[in-house]
């Protein structure tokens, strides 16, 4: 999100990649597979 | 206490020789008697002064906390209080080892409405168990609810918050706009716009850009929540792609990028609450104890000019301002319970509150945790935001903070231990 803000990055490539590290933390969490 | 024990303990030893002595025998006797009781009762009196190890937060409030701490050790003699004073993250990584690993260094530990239902529920913490003096009833609900796990209360609520809008009423007025008691997000961008004067050094709307969990998101789960959004689905999978978190993070951008001050990227609370205190900010959506600053003219250049309103919503009210309480709890399987809840008691009490009034002044009272403080007429006199504060509290519920039905608690944040990871991604 701050990459966002800042122009580094555009809204859509951060939130996949959000989207993409929040599920992969969740997996090895166990909560799903 | 230990090393006064020793040394009763060598005087007995000696006088034990002398015991020997045919004439003095009877006298001996007693004075060894006499030595003897009182050596117990020094051991005795070691045993029965409980040290407790605190661990709290290096803010304000807890720092009073401290000082003040003395009236509770001379109306408790057996009660011995060491502070173990951190920085945020750093306490939170120590209390967190600590808890995990039964490793058991704390009596008290000073923790979060983050931390409290998920170690509630882990059976990591001690149920609290008050007093009728205490009277448990009188806690805000939300704080009450949003640190019990099934209807018990794992932690007493030390001060605690919501977020709300704090705002430039001089330049609201000036630009014609009168500011709703629960404004809309469009209505927010509307006001910044006409706000916004960078020229001047005045720009229409501050909020928290910095990375992690308790920066930036804890803002922009608020503003996802009233989009619509969620962290995770019934099944638990993330929902960062759905579409009310792309409307809110692009509106969020697009709003700070127009009429924003430069380098929001960087700011957090305290760099916004400077922004706004040296009058740069038109708007301000954040943590509610912030009013006490921004309308403190000590500090803040704009003091009599700021007024509050609830934080602004989009498509639903639920999640749209959060809820924080600073805590104390104790560990479960602590050897020192009846001192630890003690002392959790008295500092969360209402005569502690009564206490910081009468020490400090009324406006630098702990906040948010208890009705009686709000109803207080010394109080709301000293603080011209306890309405706005308490409507902003009490409309926050961390078991129903999103549109779409959520598995789990928390409102600028979700009580799952790999919440604090991903939400600082």
């Amino acid at each position: 999100m701050s990459a966002a803000l800042s122009g580094k990055s555009t809204v859509d490539a951060a939130l996949k990649a959000s989207q993409t590290a929040a599920d992969r933390e969740m997996k090895k969490a166990g909560y799903y597979k | 206490m230990a090393t006064q024990v020793i040394i009763k303990i060598q005087i007995t030893v000696s006088t034990t020789v002398d015991l020997h002595h045919p004439l003095k025998e009877t006298t001996v006797k007693f004075r060894f008697a006499s030595v003897l009781a009182a050596s117990l009762f020094s051991a005795g009196m070691a045993q029965a002064a409980t040290e407790l190890v605190i661990a709290t937060v290096n803010n304000g409030h807890m720092i009073e906390m401290q000082k003040l701490s003395k009236n509770f050790e001379q109306a408790n003699p057996d009660i011995k209080l060491k502070w173990v004073t951190l920085e945020e993250g750093v306490l939170r990584q120590r209390v967190t080892t600590d808890i995990a690993t039964k490793g058991g260094q704390f009596d008290v530990m000073t923790i979060g409405m983050y931390e409290t239902p998920i170690w509630g529920k882990k059976g990591w913490l001690q149920e609290l168990k008050t007093d009728a003096a205490y009277d448990v009833d009188d806690l805000l609900p939300a704080m009450r609810n949003g640190l019990s796990v099934d209807g018990k209360l794992f932690a007493a609520p030390f001060y605690g918050e919501s977020s709300m809008l704090m705002y430039r009423k001089d330049l609201a007025d000036k630009a014609g706009v009168q500011v709703p008691e629960r404004p809309t997000w469009p209505q927010i961008k509307d006001l910044a716009a006409k706000m916004h004067d960078p020229k001047n050094g005045v720009y229409g709307i501050c909020l928290r850009g910095k990375p992690g969990w308790g920066d930036n998101m804890a803002f922009l789960s608020t503003l996802v929540n009233t989009f619509g959004g969620q962290w995770f689905d019934m099944n638990w999978k993330p929902q960062l792609e759905s579409k009310p978190w792309k409307d809110a993070i692009n509106f969020y951008v697009d709003l700070l990028k127009n009429y924003g001050p430069p380098g929001s990227s960087a700011n957090s609370f305290n760099e916004i609450l400077a922004l706004t205190n040296s009058g740069k900010c038109g708007m301000w959506i954040d943590a509610t104890i912030a009013a006490s600053f921004v309308s403190d003219p000590k500090q803040s250049k704009v003091a009599d000019k700021m007024a509050f309103a609830q934080a602004p919503t989009m498509n639903t009210p639920k999640g749209a301002n959060w809820l924080w309480a600073w805590s104390l709890a104790i560990p479960a399987g602590s050897k020192k319970v009846d001192a630890a809840q003690k002392f959790v008691s008295w500092a969360t009490s209402k005569d502690y509150i009564n206490l910081v009034g009468k020490t400090n002044g009324w406006g630098t009272v702990p906040t948010g945790t208890r009705k009686s403080t709000y109803a207080n007429a010394e109080f709301v006199k000293a603080a011209r935001f306890a309405s706005a504060e308490k409507t902003a509290i009490d409309s926050a519920n961390p078991n129903d903070s999103t549109l779409p039905k959520s598995p789990y608690v928390g409102v600028q944040f979700a009580a799952i231990p790999e919440f604090q990871a991903i939400g600082s991604k």
